[in-house]
């Protein structure tokens, strides 16, 4: 029976920052920089160990903003380590990396073929004199694209067995990305593929099993906390007459979490620390001791909550925390904390009182109560923030972010008349 | 609530405690003296109504005395119910154990609204207070007592409004500060411009990796031209030096064709009859070497063997020596023997001497060899018996004689004998009566027997005849001496006299010098037979001498025979070497004849091979090979040559060289070579110019697309901004912290404070006794000012610390009423608080206090008796601990 077997890859971005992080020194940012590189040679590692037939790229293998022509370099350099194997490639560019956008100065090598912006066109693939599969594909040509490309690919009428259908774009009702070549599954379903390798959206998921098989893999390495836990690509093995094989593989070496902590009956910073320690051992070792960047999320109803809430506090126990792991290779990073506890005491019990504090709770009640009084406040205090040039850098504060500082405005007033 | 009793399990120093009497509604003073126990009593309050210290922060009065760490109060609300408040110290917060209205509860939501939601900061410093709490002494400077009283008026504790809002500005100014340059938002904001800048000049090299891309292309193509031209002319160039390579061997072929053609043509000339002609010669060679060798050594030894001559005489006389040579040792023995015996000889001669000497005679030695010595000695005998008898009769008549002269002189000899005979009596009466029986019988015997002969001794009367036979014998014995002496002279011929017994004695002299003689005959006979054989083998060997005719100067004979052995060896050793002369020479005669016909069989092969190869010399032989060998050599030459041009320009490609080399010279393809050389010299420089050229911006585009430090870059501008975001957020918390304080400040104020300080006024004022009759706290400030009776503002600093301490209590007071109008009354507890007030304020405290006990309860702890006595005593509960 015909079969293939291959990987597929998308939105590698390449030479790309990680964002949202507060803390990187230059021993961390020396090792993030190198991060997307890295995730891709794990990729073409891949190819090589699987004995793959082809590798699939399904755009935005790196940004076009960022103009890195390191990106490019490098992404040649590791096509040419699966070129000396023999192993063709077959990619499109996404809308971070229109076709234009690529150098015609640096060269692809022979066993890579990158899809024409034009139209839709196919190529085959052979082994050993026998062509098994048809890879179809268009690549962007401009930044956004409104039109369903989906529409426009169309099986051509040959006896090989196996096709495929490279495209960037999003899926579904993602409206995030509405203006990336939207599509639906149903678009995909009936045109007579057996596999659909898309790329654009970061987390890979699998929207259909069979018939066609319709799948994301996800970026291979993720740079903000919003791309938490293993990243990596699929490996795709097709058969006739039989389903698909789908099988996701991590390549990211370095994994950005989010760690819960419950540290109800915690009393102390010393057990505190240790109890983080031994949560980040367990996480550690559920990603089989890769690098790690985490934020720490505290819960549970404990004696420390007033003290955690102190910011200061926080970010020294970061500090303290972060000092006692380790930061050569694997190394573990807590960006920051986050402290959702508990006190003991109910603070009912302080806005219940007839006194000054009780007042204030009150009144910060009144304030979490009535958005529109939370806006107006905010909004004054807001004014009085106006360093030059700002605004470049900064988006306006989101509801959530209202919530949170008057939450922690809160907790600065309990702490400061609590004092001894 | 009043508290009626408490009991405490274990708590510092109590353990299993209840108060010895009931706690009242009212006044209640709780005496003791110092260390009984007031303030743990005190800390027991606070902890069980409000909860344990949490870590380290205040002492936890574990219980000293033992008992489960903790108690319980009891107590009543307003409305009469009875509520037990159990707490123990288990966890940090404590455990607790409510009991009101028949429930048991053991969380703290009724718990503190039976408190009134008081909080525990609240009722430590408002409700229960201790003199060093009442006013702390970090705060009685101005501003700080300013804070306090309006923290008080507040109902905070020990917080200042002052302090937090301070704290809070504080906190925001480090972020950010309007038209601040130095503060951390400032900071972000600088750092991300300077790396926003470095970032846009990153991204400003794709256009110069464009140019330098087109640049490479260009280069790229021209290089490769430039490549062409050098391989075509490094061809021509390697084609040029090939033919000068090929030169030489072109002319040295020219020449060997040449030598060929004057030469015979090659022929396979078998190389074994050469071979076998030069192994038949070296052979020749070898045997006639050998013969010639061998015939000088024959002759050798033939001139050695005839040079050796071997005395005959003394190889003859051979026997002869050889028994001279056994007999010598024979010969030297009977020489030493000899002279022994004449040494004996002599010595014996003078024994003889000697002993005639001794003899002192005048008898020769013969005339005592004949004299009979046995003769001679018994006739002395035999005198000399006579005279010894006659003398014993002479003397026999001489002792009568002398004893007849003896008993005419001793008449009384009778009673001597008696007399000794009884003595011996006595002496054996002795000896018997010491058992000495047979000595005693001996000695009795004599006694007895001198007693009994005494009586007998006479006295003879024939002396005359006695005096005769005495001159008688002495006649005859002169008469024997004459005799005797004239017989010895006779005998020895001698004129003197000698004794018989010396004449005695000389006879065995006699018998020696006979004997000596004897002996020396004896001697002679054997010197006379030694002397015939030393003589027999001198003559001998003198003999010998003589007979072999040589001069020997020595005449010692055993020197002469050793001369004679000597010679006898050194001729037999003459002979046996010409004798193996003659055998040596005998063998090499017989090898001679072998070389001999060895050689000539030899030369008869030679000349047999010589006639193989059909030549009649061997010259001729010789020359035909060496031609041969010149012929073969030359076309080995040429082989070599030919292929040294096929090395070069390949196989079957040198009678093309050589054509094309016919056609041309050295000199013109040498200058042709140089010409070339020179060209691709110059093109190699142009396109190493080129290739430095090109080297230089692939190095200037590959370090432009691998030095990328974008992406760190970036993540560092991102890190920045959300530090910055988080700057805001942080900046942001705490304003409106700030701002919520003041608005909630401001309503409390408006609302509550006018209350509070109006009735902190009235106390204060009926304390001082009307002094300070007025108390305020203006809007928007935070301080209280105080007048005094002439509407003088009164400077909190030149209050008195009675006085301050005296308004602090006040404005407790005072809060306490007002707090209390929404919630339940708590009991309010006093520690030594009134220590520093005059009697009088004393008594208008007291005053205050039973009008303020009036709906609560107070307690008092104090280690003054005196005290109790400010309080009318049926409203007073005292209880002594």
């Amino acid at each position: 029976m015909p079969k293939i077997k291959f990987v597929h890859t998308a939105d590698l971005h390449l030479d790309t920052p990680f964002k949202g992080l507060t803390r990187v020194d230059d021993r961390l940012a020396d090792k993030l920089k190198d991060a997307t590189f890295k995730a891709f040679e794990n990729i073409v590692d891949t190819c090589l160990t699987e004995h793959v037939d082809f590798l699939i790229i399904a755009g935005d293998t790196f940004d076009s903003d960022e103009s890195s022509l390191k990106a490019q370099f490098f992404f040649t350099g590791q096509l040419g380590r699966l070129h000396e194997t023999g192993i063709p490639v077959y990619m499109i560019c996404g809308n971070h990396d229109p076709l234009p956008s690529w150098s015609p100065f640096i060269k692809l090598p022979d066993n890579t073929t990158r899809f024409d912006d034009k139209s839709v066109s196919s190529v085959t693939y052979t082994k050993n004199g026998i062509a098994l599969a048809e890879i179809y594909g268009i690549s962007f040509g401009k930044k956004e694209i409104k039109e369903n490309l989906s529409l426009r690919y169309n099986k051509n009428s040959t006896k090989i067995p196996f096709s495929i259908a490279l495209l960037h774009g999003t899926s579904g009702k993602s409206d995030k990305h509405a203006s990336y070549a939207p599509f639906t599954s149903r678009d995909l379903a009936d045109k007579g593929f057996d596999y659909w390798a898309l790329g654009h959206i970061h987390k890979w998921e699998i929207l259909q099993k069979a018939g066609p098989a319709i799948a994301y893999p996800g970026n291979p390495q993720g740079r903000d906390f919003g791309e938490t836990g293993f990243r990596g690509g699929l490996i795709v093995e097709l058969e006739t007459e039989k389903p698909p094989t789908i099988m996701f593989f991590n390549t990211s070496d370095l994994i950005l979490d989010y760690l819960t902590i419950n540290i109800e009956g915690i009393e102390d910073q010393e057990s505190l620390l240790s109890k983080i320690n031994g949560e980040i051992e367990k996480i550690s070792n559920a990603y089989s001791n890769r690098s790690m960047i985490l934020r720490l999320i505290l819960s549970g109803r404990t004696a420390m909550h007033t003290m955690l809430k102190d910011l200061a506090m926080q970010a020294e126990m970061v500090d303290i925390a972060n000092e006692q792991l380790t930061d050569t290779d694997p190394f573990c990073r807590i960006d920051r904390l986050q402290v959702q506890t508990m006190p003991i005491a109910d603070i009912n019990k302080l806005a219940n009182a007839n006194d000054f504090t009780g007042d204030l709770l009150r009144t910060i009640e009144t304030y979490q109560q009535h958005p529109e009084m939370q806006n107006e406040m905010i909004d004054n205090a807001l004014a009085g923030f106006k360093p030059s040039q700002m605004g470049r850098y900064l988006n306006n504060l989101t509801k959530e972010e209202k919530m949170k500082i008057l939450e922690q405005a809160k907790w600065i007033l309990i702490n400061e008349l609590n004092k001894d | 609530m009043i508290i009626k009793n408490i009991h405490i399990d274990g708590f510092g120093i109590y353990h299993d405690f209840s108060l010895p009497t009931h706690l009242e509604k009212g006044i209640n003073i709780l005496y003791g003296e110092n260390e009984a126990g007031k303030s743990t009593l005190l800390q027991f309050l606070r902890y069980t109504l409000f909860g344990y210290p949490s870590a380290r922060k205040s002492p936890k009065m574990d219980p000293l005395a033992g008992g489960k760490h903790g108690g319980r109060i009891v107590a009543e609300t307003l409305s009469g119910d009875q509520v037990i408040f159990e707490r123990h110290a288990a966890t940090k917060q404590g455990q607790i154990q409510l009991h009101y209205n028949n429930k048991v509860y053991n969380d703290e939501n009724m718990w503190f609204r039976l408190l009134g939601n008081a909080n525990e900061k609240l009722f430590n410093n408002i409700y229960a207070f201790t003199l060093d709490e009442l006013i702390d002494y970090g705060s009685l400077n101005d501003s700080g007592m300013q804070d306090r009283l309006f923290s008080i008026g507040m109902g905070l504790n020990t917080a200042s409004i002052q302090e937090i809002e301070n704290s809070i500005r504080n906190s925001m100014d480090q972020i950010y500060v309007e038209r601040g340059r130095t503060k951390k938002v400032n900071e972000l904001l600088e750092q991300i411009k300077t790396k926003q800048s470095h970032l846009t000049k990153l991204k400003d090299n794709k256009p110069l990796f464009n140019e330098i891309s087109k640049e490479v292309v260009i280069l790229e193509g021209q290089s490769e031209i430039l490549e062409t031209k050098i391989n075509d002319t490094h061809l021509n160039l390697s084609k040029t030096t090939n033919l000068l390579k090929c030169y030489p061997h072109f002319v040295a072929l020219q020449q060997i064709d040449n030598n060929l053609s004057i030469l015979p043509a090659y022929e396979e000339l078998p190389g074994q009859w050469k071979e076998d002609l030069t192994t038949a010669e070296e052979r020749l060679r070898r045997y006639r070497e050998n013969k010639n060798r061998l015939t000088v050594k024959t002759n050798h030894s033939r001139g050695k063997q005839e040079s050796i001559n071997p005395d005959f005489q003394i190889l003859e006389s051979k026997p002869k020596i050889t028994e001279m040579r056994d007999n010598l040792k024979l010969y030297q023995e009977q020489i030493r023997n000899y002279q022994d015996l004449q040494t004996r000889h002599k010595l014996i001669g003078d024994e003889i001497e000697k002993l005639t000497k001794q003899l002192g005679t005048n008898v020769s030695v013969s005339e005592i060899d004949e004299t009979n010595s046995e003769a001679i000695r018994a006739k002395i005998t035999a005198f000399i018996n006579q005279h010894k008898v006659i003398e014993d009769r002479n003397s026999a008549s001489r002792v009568k004689l002398d004893a007849a002269y003896d008993k005419i002189s001793f008449l009384n000899i009778k009673w001597i004998s008696i007399t000794a005979g009884l003595i011996l009596l006595l002496g054996a009466a002795a000896l018997y009566y010491y058992n000495f029986q047979i000595g005693a019988a001996l000695i009795a015997s004599a006694g007895v027997i001198m007693i009994l002969t005494g009586p007998f001794m006479k006295s003879d009367k024939r002396l005359n005849i006695l005096q005769q036979q005495v001159v008688q014998t002495e006649d005859e014995l002169q008469k024997l001496d004459v005799q005797i002496s004239s017989f010895i002279k006779n005998t020895f011929k001698t004129n003197l006299d000698f004794e018989p017994l010396t004449a005695l004695k000389m006879t065995g002299a006699i018998d020696q010098i006979q004997e000596q003689v004897r002996q020396k005959k004896v001697l002679i006979n054997q010197m006379e037979g030694l002397k015939k054989n030393i003589d027999s083998y001198e003559q001998n060997v003198d003999q010998l001498i003589t007979k072999i005719d040589k001069e020997i100067p020595d005449n010692v004979k055993e020197v002469l025979v050793h001369t004679l052995l000597d010679l006898l060896q050194q001729e037999e050793n003459h002979k046996l070497k010409k004798e193996d002369l003659q055998n040596q020479i005998n063998e090499q005669i017989i090898d001679l004849e072998n070389f001999g016909s060895q050689i000539s069989s030899t030369e008869k092969e030679v000349a047999n091979i010589l006639a193989r190869a059909n030549v009649k010399t061997r010259d001729e032989f010789i020359k035909r090979y060496e031609q041969n060998k010149n012929v073969e050599g030359l076309l080995d030459e040429k082989k070599a040559n030919t292929m040294a041009i096929e090395i070069i320009f390949g196989p079957g490609k040198s009678n093309a060289v050589a054509s094309e080399l016919k056609a041309t010279d050295k000199l013109k393809l040498e200058a042709q070579s140089f010409n070339l050389d020179a060209g691709l010299q110059e093109l190699k420089n142009e396109q190493k110019e080129l290739l430095d050229r090109l080297g230089g911006i692939k190095k200037e585009r590959d370090s432009l697309m691998n030095t990328s430090e974008l992406a760190r870059l970036a993540t560092e501008i991102e890190t920045l901004k959300e530090n910055l975001k988080l700057a805001r957020q942080d900046w942001l918390t705490n304003r409106i912290a700030l701002d919520l304080l003041h608005s909630v400040k401001n309503k409390y104020e408006k609302e509550k404070q006018p209350e509070v300080i109006g009735k902190a006024k009235k106390h204060f004022s009926k304390i001082t006794g009307g002094k300070y009759p007025d108390l305020r706290v203006p809007f928007g400030q935070q301080g209280v000012t105080i007048t005094d009776r002439h509407e003088k503002r009164k400077a909190l600093h030149t209050l008195s610390r009675g006085t301050k301490e005296q308004l602090l209590l006040s404005l407790r007071l005072g809060f306490i009423e007002s707090y209390e109008k929404e919630a339940e009354p708590l009991p309010v507890v006093m520690d030594e608080v009134l220590v520093n007030f005059d009697e009088k304020r004393a008594r208008k405290l007291s005053e205050i206090l039973n009008d303020f006990g009036q709906n609560r309860q107070i307690l008092i702890f104090t280690c003054h008796r005196h005290t109790a006595d400010l309080f009318e005593n049926n409203k007073l509960n005292l209880i002594n601990l």
